[in-house]
């Protein structure tokens, strides 16, 4: 139903409403407008519609929307950070100093093990009921306890950079020449831990204040009236559910599965585009900078 | 209209003196008749869709499909449930066919026994408040979330009220019509139903008074009218 404007500024919850529509709003027009007796698809589930039209809604958060999430949390004396309820995939994590954020680099070696309680001759042991009994990897205690700072004592590895822990020094496999150049950050860095749904911090950030922007399917709301979905793309929703329904369906002619495909495709493109949010102005304003003197 | 007709299937059987149908038995043909008719309404229904989805209907005064459905619409019906046990509901009981089930203003899908396991179980679509789901047994509603225990009407097609042509009688022992008893209860069909009612009173009054010609005179009307509606 419309808002007066009254409504409309009248409480917060309905600011900025008019860019989206919602996934009710999206359900209920496909059953009205796309189903019936004399329509493409004559009749539908309505279970089957709201599936499709939620699919719709994930797909268009994976690559299509911006809606990006942002989450400010102190990190553990573990090291680790439990990742967010609705969270699919990180879009950038930094860590805050005064306001200031230093973006955090991902390290593509894992930092964290199981590791089982073993003997002297390096049998696994068990505990009472069978099962073997877990303890700390050294992995994670280094992750945890290490420090990392340069080898000041006399001998070969003076001078190079490693990690102290309790008296003992751990050093990079790779020589300082011939480093890989995508590791060295003095930031600390980051292992996302997708089994147990954590993420594992470089020690260093213990007790430090990260940020974490991250995407989410857009589904934390049950509500169906809260999920929204941005105008740009309301019309490839309808698509998509069009051609997912046609897709699935018995003995639909191929050339109008084809056509729905199509209309989809083109639709995504169009939302995307749309969604990129590329006006005349703003490539102005970029292009105001192409002479700038780089010194 | 139930004396109309009454009137006219006595002077039918009368006119040869083929026999006489008592008030009883015009009442036990007329309830059947009426709901024979009543349920031919839903094939009709679907005949005239099927007829306009292959553009063999017109539109406006024209507009059978429309006009059928109308007849049909009359015995729509809606009214709250009365909850029997945990999230079920029983149904009315001059309930022909549902409609829709309401809960909040929410309609509430139907979901058919095999499936609603299923769709408990699904992580995309499980029932919920917002969009609830029932499945149907015996005269019962089940809804989904079984969290919903009130607030639930049903929107359906009634069954007709079973007519009766009530009557006090003379001095000359003869019924006369009574529209005033409070028994009293009218066809619930629209008045274009009137000569299907006949014929078919008839035929069941030419079955119980073993009369061949009556049977064979509304077998051939009813013959006319299927041929006229293709």
């Amino acid at each position: 139903m419309a808002q007066t404007p009254e409504q409309y500024y009248g409480s917060a919850d309905n600011y900025g409403s008019g860019q989206y529509v919602t996934l009710e709003d999206v359900v209920n027009n496909f059953m009205l407008m796309y189903v019936g007796y004399d329509k493409l698809i004559d009749n539908a589930d309505r279970y089957n519609v709201l599936f499709h039209a939620k699919r719709a809604v994930q797909e268009l958060n994976y690559d299509a929307f911006k809606e990006i999430k942002v989450l400010e949390t102190l990190v553990n004396d573990d090291l680790k950070v439990i990742l967010p309820q609705h969270y699919v995939n990180y879009v950038r994590i930094s860590y805050e100093v005064d306001g200031v954020l230093f973006k955090l680099s991902e390290n593509p070696e894992v930092n964290w093990a199981t590791r089982y309680d073993q003997d002297a001759n390096q049998d696994y042991l068990f505990d009472v009921d069978g099962n073997l009994i877990e303890e700390e990897s050294e992995l994670d205690r280094i992750r945890k306890e290490g420090e990392y700072r340069q080898y000041m004592y006399p001998g070969t590895w003076y001078g190079r950079y490693g990690w102290c822990c309790d008296g003992f020094w751990y050093f990079n496999y790779r020589n300082r020449y011939g480093n890989d150049a995508s590791r060295m950050t003095g930031n600390p860095t980051y292992v996302i831990n997708k089994q147990e749904g954590v993420i594992n911090f470089s020690s260093g950030l213990s007790g430090k204040l990260i940020v974490l922007e991250y995407i989410t399917d857009g589904l934390e709301n049950e509500d169906p009236s809260q999920v929204s979905i941005h105008k740009f793309a309301e019309e490839f929703v309808y698509a998509y559910i069009k051609w997912c329904m046609l897709n699935n369906r018995l003995g639909v002619q191929e050339y109008v599965v084809r056509r729905a495909m199509k209309e989809k495709s083109s639709l995504l493109k169009n939302a995307k585009l749309r969604l990129s949010n590329i006006n005349p102005r703003r490539l102005l304003m970029a292009l105001r900078g192409k002479d700038n003197w780089i010194k | 209209m139930i004396n109309e007709v009454r009137n006219t299937v006595m002077f039918i059987l009368n006119k040869d003196n083929n026999g006489y149908l008592t008030p009883a038995e015009f009442n036990a043909f007329a309830r059947l008749s009426q709901l024979e008719v009543f349920e031919d309404l839903y094939q009709k229904v679907n005949n005239w869709y099927t007829k306009r989805n292959n553009r063999r209907s017109n539109s406006g005064i024209a507009d059978v499909t429309k006009h059928v459905t109308e007849d049909l619409e009359g015995f729509v019906k809606s009214s709250s449930l009365a909850l029997d046990t945990g999230s079920t509901f029983t149904l009315p009981t001059d309930n022909y066919s549902l409609v829709d089930i309401l809960y909040s203003s929410k309609s509430v899908e139907k979901v058919s026994n095999h499936k609603i396991t299923l769709l408990n179980n699904s992580n995309l679509t499980a029932p919920t408040t917002y969009y609830p789901a029932y499945v149907e047994r015996e005269t019962k509603v089940t809804l989904y979330p079984t969290t919903i225990t009130s607030g639930v009407s049903a929107i359906y097609v009634r069954l007709p009220e079973d007519p009766n042509w009530t009557y006090y009688t003379d001095t000359s022992g003869n019924p006369v019509f009574d529209i005033n008893n409070s028994g009293y209860q009218d066809f619930e069909l629209p008045k274009e139903y009137e000569k299907e009612l006949v014929l078919r009173i008839l035929a069941k009054a030419g079955v119980n008074l073993r009369e061949a010609d009556i049977i064979n005179v509304v077998n051939g009307e009813e013959a006319k009218n299927a041929q006229k509606e293709q």
